[in-house]
């Protein structure tokens, strides 16, 4: 039996969101929540069940209301903000639903900006090592275009090259192929694949269609590890 | 907060006193006096000679004979426009050659009477740019006197016009 | 890929906003600059051309045309008096030096000024000198002869192209007493660059009236007493004559300068009202763009950026955007001052010294791209305080 400590683990969470008149709306309740290390997993879950929220606790960009985040070993929830942020930079890849890209950058600039934030990549590398990125995710003609020149499938894969920068050891994915087509989205998930099969990497992917489900060491539903029961639909974000 | 209070006071307090001692410090000097100063030879008294080096203040009336920022200008007992039928001749003895400190300004106007003040400096002096003086006050600060009454010489009753 | 490339590819991105905000800055800065400068040039030439001489002695008339005339070569009707009276002062023991001065005609626009050599003399307590560029002064010997030599001043010769040895008249009853120009001086930035001077009596032989009268007219008389205590005196003495009038050009100049200093008042009302709204401008186009930005400075965040960093990205484009509407404001305030002095010598005699560029110009650069930081303070607070959560995706 392996006894590698898991690389996500949440234990005891819980986030609410203060309403008006002093009201609190409870969004998550996770008694424990495990993430093995290399391991491709899918949540999944009806929109407004908080799996946005989750992974939001997960890369420390929200805080939780009680409980404890930990990320390979360090505990999120300790950490002052500029830490925390720090700590994402360098081990967490984020995968956007809208994928985020920044407008006035091209492509390896929006790649170069995410190495910027944390700084382990040396300067002199860092043109190099976006190019060589965006090269293995077939980009290398996309290079200087900005997003608004690029596709939707080339700009989601953009944003998979600026998640890899850094070289995470997890990667978060929230719906990557929501507004893709079947074929594009194929080639998203083959991609998420390879990172976790070659490079080990820990993907967690929050997705609501079944072909993200192809070849996932774990499939977890929301309502399985919320105690919180779902909430009617359009009270997603608050 | 009441140690700001107590701060505040002290500080106040010691302005007051400053502005006090400062006011103390300068004497008033009068025309008459310059010109009862003066013996044989241009001599000047050992009286007006002590007040060499400290601040006095003149009251009188600006000629302008240097550059119009007024960085020079004569203090006169006489305006230098007027009443021509009445005043006396004015000469060394009652015209103060003030050098004013930097940055002073002033709304010039012939007919006020202005408060000068400056560091008082007497001897006849030649100097290239503004020729022979026997009275001088540098680094002055120049303001309007309010409701000041020009000083009478020997009896004859010149009267300011009162402000 | 650092802090600077990333505020300057956003003011880039926006390319017509930001040149608008520049823009704005840049007039703000060169209208301070402009009237910094042309005030500090006008109270600099009324210092250096006219206090020479204390009082100045003519006939009864307003003390400021015979200022204005006889210094600034404004044209003026100033009446005649007596040669007599520049005897008179010439011997009296209390002047140190007269200088007599006949105002008359023009040539293409420069006045004539018939006087002795001895307005150009040196002296210590003379602030203004002379010094001819080529050439000589006019013959003075014997005085009464008139010699019909001219000496030009600096502009006369560059405006109209007389050169040494030219002969010149304007008006047909002139030919027959042509002036010839025996020297040029150098330029002394007031309105001696624009007269042409001859000695008195030629002067007086160039005009008929002159030539037959009896007593020979003159328009002022510079005076220099040897003591400045009797100014007054002076003062009054002329003043009492009937003939004449005397007055102290810098009391007249004080009084321009009381008009002066009411304009620069208004006028800095009316600069300081620029630049708040300029600042306001700068404000609102930042804070606009921080609200249109909100989703991707949460990308950032979430990227890992910490807020500092993106409200010194924010700061970073105010900065940029005032320093660069700075520099513009530069060059343009100082291509609004050329103007305005070149006006200003046109229209009213007052030459203004060539604009200098000294501490001025660095510290007003410095205190725009400050100002410039301040308005985008508030923009940049707004980014450091943005909600990662909320922002990163739009509003469904």
């Amino acid at each position: 039996m392996e006894q590698t400590p898991p690389v996500v683990l949440l234990q005891a969470v819980q986030k609410s969101f203060p309403l008006h008149q002093g009201r609190d709306l409870q969004v998550l309740d996770i008694p424990q929540l495990a993430i093995s290390v290399g391991s491709y997993t899918v949540v999944q879950g009806p929109s407004g069940s908080g799996k946005t929220t989750l992974l939001n606790l997960i890369a420390g960009i929200t805080m939780p209301t009680s409980g404890h985040i930990r990320v390979s070993g360090t505990d999120m929830t300790s950490l002052p903000e500029p830490q925390r942020d720090r700590f994402r930079a360098a081990y967490i890849g984020y995968i956007f639903q809208t994928f985020n890209l920044l407008a006035p950058f091209t492509a390896v600039e929006n790649v170069m900006l995410a190495m910027l934030f944390a700084q382990t990549i040396p300067k002199r590398e860092q043109r190099q090592r976006a190019v060589e990125i965006l090269s293995r995710l077939g980009l290398s003609t996309r290079l200087a275009h900005r997003p608004a020149q690029l596709s939707r499938g080339e700009q989601q894969r953009v944003a998979i090259a600026r998640a890899l920068a850094n070289d995470p050891p997890v990667l978060l994915a929230d719906e990557p192929c929501a507004s893709l087509d079947a074929a594009t989205a194929q080639v998203v998930l083959m991609a998420l694949h390879a990172m976790c099969r070659e490079s080990h990497k820990t993907v967690l992917i929050v997705a609501h269609d079944t072909a993200a489900l192809e070849g996932a060491d774990q499939v977890l539903e929301m309502r399985d590890i919320n105690r919180v029961t779902g909430r009617p639909d359009g009270v997603d974000r608050v | 907060m009441s140690r700001v209070v107590y701060a505040l006071s002290c500080c106040l307090g010691l302005a007051v006193c400053t502005l006090l001692a400062y006011g103390d410090e300068v004497s008033r000097l009068t025309f008459a006096q310059l010109v009862d100063s003066i013996r044989a030879n241009l001599e000047l008294t050992q009286k007006i000679q002590s007040y060499n080096g400290k601040e006095v203040e003149i009251q009188g009336f600006i000629i302008p004979a240097g550059p119009p920022d007024l960085s020079f200008f004569l203090l006169s007992r006489v305006s230098a426009i007027g009443n021509y039928c009445c005043e006396l001749p004015t000469g060394q003895d009652e015209t103060v050659y003030v050098f004013t400190a930097k940055g002073v300004k002033l709304f010039y106007d012939p007919l006020r009477v202005y408060k000068v003040r400056g560091r008082f400096d007497a001897g006849i002096r030649h100097d290239a740019a503004y020729g022979v003086s026997l009275f001088r006050l540098h680094q002055a600060q120049v303001e309007e006197a309010v409701g000041a009454k020009v000083m009478k010489s020997e009896g004859n009753a010149a009267t300011a016009p009162g402000r | 890929m650092s802090l600077y490339s990333i505020a300057w590819k956003y003011i880039w991105g926006r390319l017509l906003a930001s040149a608008l905000t520049a823009l704005s800055v840049a007039l703000g800065v060169s209208l301070i600059l402009a009237t910094f400068l042309l005030t500090r040039g006008i109270r600099a030439s009324f210092i250096v051309g006219a206090t020479d001489y204390s009082l100045l002695v003519g006939a009864k008339s307003n003390p400021t045309q015979l200022v204005l005339g006889t210094i600034f070569r404004m044209d003026v009707a100033t009446p005649n008096m007596p040669y007599s009276v520049y005897e008179q002062l010439h011997d009296d023991v209390r002047v140190e030096r007269a200088v007599p001065v006949a105002l008359g005609d023009a040539y293409q626009g420069f006045r004539y000024v018939g006087t002795t050599i001895d307005y150009f003399a040196a002296a210590p307590w003379r602030r203004k000198t002379f010094a001819v560029a080529v050439g000589r002064l006019w013959d003075e010997t014997p005085p009464e002869q008139p010699t019909y030599e001219a000496l030009l001043g600096a502009e006369v010769a560059q405006r109209t192209g007389l050169r040494l040895g030219d002969a010149f008249y304007e008006g047909e009853e002139m030919a027959e007493y042509p002036l010839t120009v025996v020297g040029i001086l150098r330029p002394t930035y007031s309105a001696d660059d624009r007269t042409i001077f001859f000695s008195l009596a030629s002067f007086w032989g160039m005009n008929e009236v002159a030539r037959n009268a009896a007593v020979k007219p003159l328009t002022t008389v510079l005076v220099r007493p040897k003591r400045l205590s009797d100014l007054p005196n002076l003062h009054r003495e002329f003043n009492v004559n009937p003939e004449t009038q005397a007055v102290l050009p810098s009391a007249v100049l004080l009084t321009i300068f009381n008009l002066l200093s009411v304009a620069e008042e208004v006028l800095r009302f009316v600069l300081e009202a620029v630049v708040l709204v300029v600042l306001l401008y700068l404000f609102v186009a930042l804070y606009s763009a921080m609200l249109e930005r909100r989703r991707e400075i949460a990308t950032m965040r979430a990227l890992g950026a910490r807020r500092l960093t993106v409200l010194l990205i924010v700061l970073l484009e105010a900065c940029f955007i005032a320093l660069l509407g700075g520099l513009a404001g530069l060059v343009g305030g100082h291509g609004m001052a050329a103007l305005g002095a070149h006006l200003l010598s046109q229209r009213g005699g007052l030459a203004l010294a060539p604009f200098t560029v000294s501490a001025l110009q660095p510290l007003l650069l410095a205190g725009v791209t400050l100002l410039g930081g301040g308005a985008g303070l508030l923009p940049a607070v707004l980014a450091y305080r943005t909600e990662v959560a909320e922002n990163l995706a739009p509003l469904s």
